[in-house]
């Protein structure tokens, strides 16, 4: 695993401001901008975006899903998506430690 | 409700289908008086079964091993026996009439939901019945019965959910009506979907066995026999979960900004296009078209003029076709393979028994209902139904339709309950008890009231 922490170019700053944009029938992006300058510092798209504490109606939602059949494999599948990102981000703050990286 | 494993869920699940498949190949069931081709037909019936209800395999799999194992086992069969019937028989309900009809229904809830014009009719209704709180239930409940007449329940419930939160978490922690306003948004989801032809899979599935026995109602019809219990179901269920859930605060204070998207050009074509759509599906006796090629034209103008694109097209909830289209399917080798005439010798049914079976067929449809899919439900109980040689199958076939719909006391009952539960805002003993006193309730009304009014207006 490699990790980064994402850095202004201008300031050098690692204090950073995630802008979040949905468009309909367009992968969801991400405009990183930089919080001490306000420089535009990067841009990402997501694919599988999952925002920590909220249910599975706001997952649905960010992934345009319309219809769906059965109960049981919505939750089974949000609990999936909630236990994996947990996970993985456990790993990345691990590994952020083992780096010195963490603030 | 998780306790056993995925792995092991699908072990035994794969177990349970290679004994009944070897079952067929063997003829096991020759002692019943089954011939090969209603053997296998029967066979095919079981290892669908076994997959809808367990849910080993995504449901929209199950569908498409239906139509292999019709393809490639019932096919050979009958052909080997000399009859003549072509593989289209298998194909067809894939994209039958009531498959398209509910193509329309999404491409139309798609455009709705992309200029945000089912969201402004939402916050409109919560602005003006903001004042007091079990008014605004009663007006979350309409708009999202309403919204999911025409759109699906899931996306109806997943829209109204995320503009209920806020409001929610205005409300003190220790306010009742925090879980009224939540498990009103479900509850009012899987109402709605009994008011028309394309407010659930089960609806469309029944008006297409109904078409096939030549009795089908047209898209006004059954909204005539839907709509009075969608009403008198949303009242209920407001006093039910007013009952449970009266909280203490006066109102909310929730004026929403309007949505620029919806005062578009394009926004008001949506909306033109859409009620056309609607007003030809309701005139359908009139025109002669059917619901199925009307459908076509919101997906033609939509696409065609670029108010949705590709993208759109690709995020369609196909694999709802798919289910729909294999429960068809199932009913298709169910009558070619004899099972269905098998079915009629053996079932002792007649006149007397009608109302009583109709009664059984809904409470068992409902139970299974309120642990699986409604869709793989109806797709398993419709064909049977078929199969009985019932003089009078449509109010039957209503009866399983109205009874999926009213299930809905667990989180795993219907996706609505399942995104309500997930925000973790309410118990399952929260959900259980409202759901399930609307579950019983609704199902006495469905054969009392509903019975008596689906004879008025000349459905048998």
């Amino acid at each position: 695993m490699e990790l980064h922490r994402q850095q202004c170019q201008k300031c050098n700053s690692y204090n950073m401001r995630n802008l979040l944009v949905r468009v309909p029938s367009k992968p969801q992006a991400v405009f990183v901008r930089c919080a001490e300058c306000n420089e535009f510092v990067a841009r990402y798209k997501l694919s599988d975006y999952y925002h920590h504490g909220k249910g599975a109606e706001s997952y649905m939602r960010s992934h345009g899903s319309g219809a769906a059949d059965s109960g049981r494999r919505i939750l089974k599948e949000f609990s999936k998506v909630v236990g994996d990102a947990e996970k993985e981000f456990a790993e990345v703050m691990e590994q952020f430690k083992k780096e010195g990286k963490a603030e | 409700m998780n306790g056993m494993p995925k792995y092991l869920n699908r072990i035994l699940a794969l177990v349970v289908v290679i004994v009944f498949y070897f079952c067929g190949v063997f003829e096991v069931f020759s002692g019943w008086g089954m011939s090969k081709p209603v053997q296998v037909s029967f066979v095919i019936l079981l290892i669908g079964a076994t997959l809808w209800i367990t849910e080993a395999i995504p449901l929209f799999v199950t569908s498409l091993l239906i139509l292999f194992l019709g393809k490639t086992w019932l096919l050979g069969v009958l052909r080997e026996g000399g009859v003549k019937i072509s593989e289209t028989v298998f194909l067809g309900p894939f994209f039958s009439n009531i498959i398209l009809l509910f193509l329309g229904g999404f491409v139309i809830s798609s455009a709705l939901h992309r200029y945000k014009i089912d969201e402004d009719l939402a916050r409109r209704i919560i602005t003006k019945t903001g004042n007091s709180i079990p008014m605004m239930i009663a007006g979350i409940m309409g708009i999202t019965a309403f919204l999911s007449m025409w759109l699906s329940n899931t996306a109806t419930a997943a829209m109204m959910l995320a503009l209920c939160i806020p409001i929610i978490n205005s409300l003190p922690a220790d306010d009742r009506y925090r879980k009224a306003i939540l498990l009103s948004i479900p509850f009012s989801a899987n109402i709605g979907g009994m008011g028309t032809p394309i407010g659930t899979p089960p609806n469309a599935i029944a008006i297409q066995y109904m078409q096939k026995a030549g009795i089908a109602p047209s898209f006004l019809k059954w909204m005539i026999l839907g709509v009075p219990s969608v009403i008198g179901m949303l009242v209920i269920m407001w006093f039910v979960i007013m009952f449970f859930f009266r909280g203490t605060s006066k109102g909310i204070v929730q004026e929403f900004k309007p949505l620029k998207t919806v005062y578009s050009r394009r926004a008001k074509l949506v909306i033109a296009i859409s009620l056309v759509t609607v007003a030809l599906w309701i005139t359908e006796p009139i025109h002669k078209l059917s619901s199925g090629t009307v459908a076509l034209i919101p997906v033609l103008l939509f696409f065609g003029v670029g108010f949705l694109k590709i993208n759109d097209l690709r995020a369609l909830s196909w694999d709802v076709l798919l289910i729909m289209g294999g429960g068809l399917c199932l009913g298709e080798i169910i009558s070619a393979g004899g099972l269905s005439n098998w079915l009629v010798a053996r079932l002792p049914v007649d006149q007397g028994s009608f109302f009583m079976l109709a009664v059984v067929l809904g409470v068992v449809s409902c139970f299974m209902s309120t642990l699986m899919s409604n869709t793989a439900t109806a797709n398993l109980i419709m064909p049977i139904v078929m199969g009985m040689g019932l003089s009078q199958v449509s109010p039957v076939l209503v009866g399983v339709a109205f009874s999926c719909s009213l299930a809905m006391s667990l989180p795993i009952s219907t996706p609505p309950n399942a995104l309500a539960f997930s925000t973790g805002e309410i118990s399952v003993k929260d959900m259980l008890r409202p759901g399930l006193i609307g579950t019983i309730i609704g199902i006495v009304l469905t054969f009392t009231a509903g019975w008596w009014w689906w004879k008025i207006i000349g459905l048998y």
